[in-house]
């Protein structure tokens, strides 16, 4: 008898926590976003997104740059080639997790 | 539509469903057609000054309506920089959408050997109407913006049975063309909640 979950292939826990997925994915179908565009897309707060943000990109997942436009800051938010990686990775991971529960009897 | 589907749509899509910025455009058109143009023949040569004068005034107010929606969309939903120049996605309405350009293509060589402008009005409601060959919209939008280019194309041939110098096509352009931008905004709307300028 193997131990619970073993047998499925192991999932990144930072890109699959839902915020931090959710982020991913906006910036994945485009070039780079801002601070709001990101609050607005994926309804979380300024401060979690913050958090999620800093996490990001301490993982090397995102690149965050600080800009001024029209007198105003602007956060720019851009996914890193190793993020894109990975998110293709967790992708190809939950597909395989599917299948092998589709195929797993019961 | 799933929450992956949702926020790769919105990403995607975001400058296309900011239908408010183009609205005032429609109105001076619906303006011009109804107000001015059955005045159009009595004026003679004043007409055309008039005509320009409208038309200059419409730019002027229709650059400075798109200024404010930008900054407006800017600063409740964001800013972010496009993936990259998308035409139509492949998929169900591919087909349909190779067929019905190279039929129009067609249509322009002949009439350009006719030196007719026919092809202009269906030409301009394929255009208007191509959200619907992009399988990635959401089915409503999709039949939407197929409802709009459809009456378009029909009210092209109906201005002409009645003889009425294009005026019920132009109407029909600017009704359609106001209803499906104010559409989008309400679909922005239902897949993004703007931030509050009060934070």
């Amino acid at each position: 008898m193997t131990e619970a979950g073993e047998s499925f292939p192991k999932v990144d826990r930072m890109v699959h926590e839902p915020s931090r997925l959710a982020i991913l994915t906006v910036l994945s179908a485009c070039s780079s976003a801002d601070f709001v565009f990101l609050q607005a897309a994926t309804g979380l707060t300024k401060g979690n997104l913050f958090v999620q943000l800093t996490r990001l990109e301490e993982a090397g997942l995102v690149h965050v740059e600080k800009t001024v436009h029209c007198n105003k800051p602007r956060t720019k938010v851009e996914l890193s080639t190793w993020g894109k990686r990975q998110l293709s990775d967790y992708w190809r991971t939950m597909k395989k997790i599917q299948a092998q529960a589709e195929i797993q009897p019961g | 539509m799933n929450d992956k589907g949702r926020l790769t749509y919105l990403a995607r899509n975001y400058y296309a469903l900011q239908g408010v910025r183009f609205a005032p455009l429609w109105i001076a058109g619906l303006l011009l057609v109804f107000i001015w143009m059955p005045h159009f023949e009595e004026c003679n040569c004043i007409g055309w000054g008039a005509l320009y004068t409208a038309i200059a005034v419409t730019a002027i107010l229709e650059a400075v309506w798109f200024w404010m929606a930008s900054v407006y969309y800017r600063r409740r939903f964001g800013w972010l920089e496009p993936a990259k120049l998308r035409l139509a996605t492949p998929g169900s309405g591919n087909l349909f959408w190779w067929v019905s350009i190279l039929g129009l293509l067609a249509w322009a060589v002949y009439c350009r050997v006719n030196h007719s402008a026919a092809f202009f009005p269906y030409f301009v409601a394929f255009v208007m109407a191509q959200p619907v060959f992009d399988g990635e919209n959401p089915p409503a939008r999709r039949i939407e913006y197929g409802i709009g280019g459809v009456l378009i194309a029909a009210s092209a041939p109906f201005s002409i049975l009645i003889q009425n110098n294009g005026t019920i096509y132009f109407a029909t352009l600017c009704v359609c063309m106001l209803a499906l931008s104010i559409a989008d905004h309400l679909l922005l709307l239902t897949l993004m909640k703007p931030v509050g300028t009060d934070d």
